[in-house]
């Protein structure tokens, strides 16, 4: 992995700066009294500029480091998932996803079904091969959100969603 | 006045356990990545309108000083910053708590973050109108200089790999530029969504890229064999850390809280500049920089001490001056409006009570913190014993209140998730974080002052001559900027006769 590590993030780079330069059309510039040739666009367009020519520098290192055999594989030395089951093989694309399934719930469900919801799945994934307590997940997914909505909602009135939640 | 002021502090019973109980908030707030000491003064201010004024603001006092300190907790615990303030507490602190020496790491975290804020208040004592004056001399020439000075530290920062420090430092700045533009408030990068006007917050990117990734890293090692790390009673001895520890950290604190109140003086830089600042100062002159990041006390010190003497830095131009640095001292400003003090260069003779108050305040919240950290240190560490399984997605639904408390907007929950994927990205793609905050801070303030400069130099060409400390700066930034790539020129050519 660490042999592509450089041509992957140099590439991603390259196309972050890309997209980034390319949307400063859209900034519109003052032309009013007072405008100066240093405008809205000015800096975003040296930062654009130097993040895609940093990420060419990149490129032409791995380039020339890859013509040296200067990178040596390393995947030997990185742990194996293989043999593990699918949800720790899959804990992270899970996590992911429950995070992005939290954030699209939370302002319909309200904050305390989507943390119960939430903490349940994330506790189950996180926890190791042969430690999986389901019921004690449970209780801590149900009480860990009821008792933070108390404290912040009624005792340092910051409002949090409520949701579908009646209170 | 003097007189006044600090028995109104020390001889009233009532206002020293209200100290005592601000820390304590404060600390809870700032140990929650998400909950920041700005956070904690603003619930807590409409409690202060039927206090008198020295009580309410001792009160907010006491809240700000435990929120800045109370960071270094889950810094250390946790490699989460509680708060944008120690984020350079992580880089060595967190390595210290994986050797199991999460004791010395809080230890020296704590008593170093008290005596960077006695530091402080007694600079603020000793010089507060001298001080002030010099801070007043700042103007966008010397800003821009500074912010560029700054940034310059991201190659001093990021070590061996300066091309991906560079990088990960743009693309902070970059995120910083969306929202409306200084000066003229174009809308930039907002795609159509009204939300996108205020930009991003500090706080989503900070739990974004170190939260996030933090519970997708663990996600990650799920399979792997988990280290414990401790089991059973802690041990401390003293105060964690020896006295021969202690003298030798003597000048890096010293340039620490310089730095610290230095940066703190001068509005809208903060904490967190300046803990990195400190850190990457002292790691240059260290004699063993190589080990910085590896778990050893001087990058503990340099952080907690910095960030906490900005504290009294911070309050000298909002007294003398009525111009608050920061989100919390914009809130202390307004206290003090409610409780009718004048801030400004007349406060000494019109208020001067309540200013010597303040000075006591600081200086009974800072023993405040220092007992109730050493007091909780053995608690704190048991945090290390909950199964990372049960304490990262509790923690992750704090980090999720906090996101939302700061604004109440549901898009800074939005934001934090997408940060956390960046920064779970950026981690594979080894790019580092802490240049990504020092990027995503200081681009605007360069970007405000160097338009405004431009404004300057667009009417009078020559204007930059009339700033010494900004030409200063920059002479600085050059010279520092020549060594340090000679340096690393240096050592990658040394490593490459070795290999």
């Amino acid at each position: 992995m660490r042999k592509y590590k450089d041509l992957i993030t140099g590439l991603a780079v390259f196309f972050l700066s890309l997209f980034y330069l390319i949307n400063i059309r859209s900034v519109r510039v003052f032309t009013g009294a007072g405008a100066t040739a240093i405008n809205a666009r000015t800096i975003p367009l040296i930062e654009g500029s130097l993040l895609m020519l940093l990420s060419v520098i990149m490129l032409i290192r791995y380039g020339i480091n890859a013509r040296r055999g200067g990178y040596v594989s390393e995947s030997g030395k990185e742990d194996s998932l293989d043999g593990q089951p699918l949800r720790i093989r899959m804990a992270v694309p899970l996590t992911l996803c429950l995070l992005l399934i939290y954030v699209l719930a939370i302002g319909r469900l309200g904050f305390v079904l989507t943390s119960i919801i939430y903490l349940f799945f994330q506790i189950i994934i996180l926890s190791p091969n042969g430690k999986i307590r389901v019921p004690f997940a449970a209780v801590i997914a149900v009480i860990a959100p009821v008792i933070i909505y108390l404290v912040f909602v009624y005792l340092l009135n910051v409002p949090l969603p409520r949701g579908i939640m009646p209170f | 006045m003097f007189i006044e002021g600090f028995s109104a502090v020390f001889g009233n019973p009532m206002t020293v356990v209200l100290i005592f109980f601000g820390v304590a908030v404060g600390i809870v707030f700032g140990a929650i990545p998400g909950l920041t000491a700005t956070m904690a003064v603003v619930m807590f201010l409409p409690l202060t309108y039927t206090m008198s004024p020295i009580m309410g603001i001792a009160l907010l006092i006491a809240l700000y000083i435990g929120g800045t300190s109370g960071g270094l907790i889950s810094a250390i615990l946790l490699n989460i910053p509680g708060t944008p303030s120690s984020v350079a507490t992580c880089f060595d602190g967190r390595p210290l708590a994986l050797k199991g020496e999460a004791p010395k790491a809080l230890g020296i975290g704590i008593f170093y973050s008290f005596i960077g804020t006695i530091f402080g208040v007694i600079v603020m004592m000793l010089l507060a109108p001298i001080v002030a004056n010099i801070a007043i001399m700042f103007g966008p020439f010397e800003y821009c200089a500074l912010a560029i000075f700054s940034l310059s530290l991201v190659i001093m920062l990021t070590g061996k790999d300066m091309i991906r420090g560079l990088m990960a430092a743009l693309i902070g700045m970059m995120l910083a530029t969306a929202g409306l533009a200084p000066i003229d408030s174009a809308r930039r990068f907002t795609f159509g969504n009204a939300q996108m006007n205020s930009g991003f917050q500090l706080l989503a990117v900070l739990i974004g890229l170190y939260a996030i990734s933090e519970i997708l890293g663990a996600a990650e090692d799920v399979g792997k064999p988990q280290a414990q790390i401790y089991k059973g009673k802690v041990k401390i001895k003293g105060l964690g850390f020896s006295m021969n520890e202690f003298r030798s950290q003597i000048s890096n604190f010293l340039y620490s809280a310089a730095i610290g109140t230095g940066i703190g003086i001068l509005p809208g830089i903060g904490g967190g500049t300046a803990g990195m600042l400190s850190y990457t100062f002292v790691k240059n002159k260290s004699k063993y920089p190589e080990k910085f990041g590896t778990g050893v006390i001087d990058g503990v010190v340099a952080s907690e001490t910095s960030n906490n003497a900005c504290i009294g830095g911070a309050l000298i131009p909002l007294l003398t001056l009525g111009i608050p640095g920061d989100g919390t001292t914009a809130v202390l400003l307004g206290a003090l409006m409610v409780h009718n003090v004048a801030a400004g260069p007349l406060i000494f003779q019109k208020n001067g009570a309540v200013v010597y108050a303040i000075y006591a305040a600081m200086i009974i919240g800072s023993i405040a913190m220092l007992v109730i950290e050493y007091a909780g240190i053995r608690g704190f560490i048991k945090v290390l014993a909950i199964p990372k399984q049960f304490l990262l997605p509790v923690v992750m639904v704090l980090c999720f209140v906090g996101a939302f408390g700061n604004s109440n907007r549901l898009f800074d929950i939005y934001c934090t998730v997408g940060f956390g994927i960046l920064a779970f990205l950026m981690r594979k793609g080894g790019l580092p974080f802490p240049p990504v905050i020092l990027g995503f801070i200081l681009g605007p303030l360069f970007e405000s002052n160097f338009r405004r400069a431009s404004q300057f130099i667009a009417i009078d060409p020559m204007a930059w001559t009339a700033h010494p400390i900004a030409i200063a700066f920059i002479v600085i930034t050059v010279v520092l900027l020549a060594l340090n790539i000679r340096k690393i020129i240096k050592n990658s050519k040394k490593e490459e006769k070795a290999v």
